[in-house]
């Protein structure tokens, strides 16, 4: 009974309360599950290695990969439309000659007609000479021809001369 | 031995205690920095339960702090190899934890459930307990639990600032110059924090502290 009454009458203090507190502690079932989630993230961030400094740039400017893309694809179309060149609704080039005389045919010429520039086919065609030095007149109206290197002829609506390069018309 | 006396020779015993701890910790960081993982379980194993103890006595929520007690150990693996050794590895990792824990207090302000931990008696606090309980003439488990109850919301009524150099002082009994250290501010901010945090916590005790 004085133990009892001793014991209700000791000071208590809030340092006393707040050191309760170390004795909330877990079980060990708790660390057990505790200890193999933590296996397994730590197992994880090893193989989830954090990227070089390079890829993280690259992936920081990444949303403007686009936006260049699209810049250097504007630039290929104006440029390619600088070229006098018709381009018929199946897409491919057809050569339309002004002058040239009926009826010739220039063996082993090539016309070059191509969707793009690394596309060619060798293909005789049927051509006219025109007044003009290496004029040629196309009749055939084949979607692909090739042509020999420096062979000057007409295209589009007007006189133009194309330079050749590899047999390919640009 | 008076109380301030045996409170100041416990923080030397303590203090003591961390140097040579420094020393044991150093070597198993120099093995992780060196590709040994299983130097760091050593370390998880050694740290686990301080770090979760200040992790949830600064949430009061069990599941909370198990997740941020996994994560704050995460991140320190994934930044062991710039640890320079400038602060003990006890310092760093209770900054990481502490910070974590305080990042996610700030984001979840309205989360206020509290969850409890086991209770388990031992040393002073039985005695204690036996205390408490005699005046309030309550069943014991009963008292128990609402003590923890009380503990809990006294704590979270402090700001996060407070409640960390109460959690890491009164709790943990880190000293105030490494609590300085953990929470980057100065040994005179922290004993301010823990004065005005002790006087808070007096008001909303008071049924309890005679």
């Amino acid at each position: 009974m004085d133990t009892d009454n001793n014991k209700s009458e000791a000071p208590v203090r809030l340092e006393d309360l707040l050191k309760l507190k170390r004795s909330e502690k877990p079980s060990e079932v708790f660390w057990e599950k505790f200890d193999s989630e933590l296996r397994a993230k730590t197992l994880k961030a090893l193989v989830d290695e954090k990227p070089s400094l390079f890829m993280r740039a690259i992936a920081y400017m990444a949303p403007i990969f686009p936006v260049a893309g699209v810049a250097l694809l504007v630039m290929v179309f104006f440029f390619s439309q600088s070229q006098p060149v018709n381009f018929n609704s199946e897409g491919s080039v057809v050569a339309h000659v002004q002058t040239a005389s009926q009826g010739d045919l220039l063996e082993n010429s090539y016309l070059a007609f191509s969707e793009g520039p690394a596309r060619y086919l060798k293909e005789e065609i049927s051509v006219e000479l025109g007044d003009e030095p290496n004029l040629v007149k196309v009749l055939s109206s084949e979607p692909i021809h090739s042509i020999s290197n420096g062979v000057r002829y007409a295209v589009g609506n007007g006189l133009a001369s194309m330079p050749l390069r590899n047999n390919t018309l640009y | 031995m008076n109380t301030a006396d045996s409170e100041a020779k416990a923080l030397i015993d303590v203090s003591e205690h961390r140097s040579s701890e420094a020393c044991a910790d150093a070597v198993w960081v120099q093995s992780v920095q060196e590709g040994n993982v299983e130097a760091f379980d050593q370390l998880i194993r050694k740290y686990r339960e301080r770090l979760y103890s200040v992790i949830y006595n600064m949430t009061s929520n069990r599941e909370d702090s198990a997740d941020l007690t996994q994560e704050s150990f995460i991140k320190a693996f994934r930044s062991i190899k710039k640890f320079k050794g400038k602060s003990s590895f006890f310092t760093w990792l209770y900054r990481i934890a502490v910070n974590t824990t305080i990042t996610h207090m700030k984001k979840n302000r309205l989360r206020r459930f509290f969850s409890f931990e086991n209770f388990q008696e031992e040393g002073g606090s039985e005695e204690l307990i036996e205390v408490l309980a005699a005046k309030s003439q309550a069943d014991k488990s009963v008292f128990v639990k609402e003590l923890q109850e009380r503990l809990n919301e006294a704590l979270q009524t402090l700001s996060i600032n407070h409640r960390t150099v109460v959690v890491l002082h009164e709790v943990e009994g880190i000293s105030h110059q490494e609590i300085a250290k953990i929470v980057d501010c100065s040994e005179g901010t922290v004993r301010s924090r823990l004065h005005y945090a002790k006087q808070q916590l007096q008001a909303e005790l008071k049924d309890y502290i005679s």
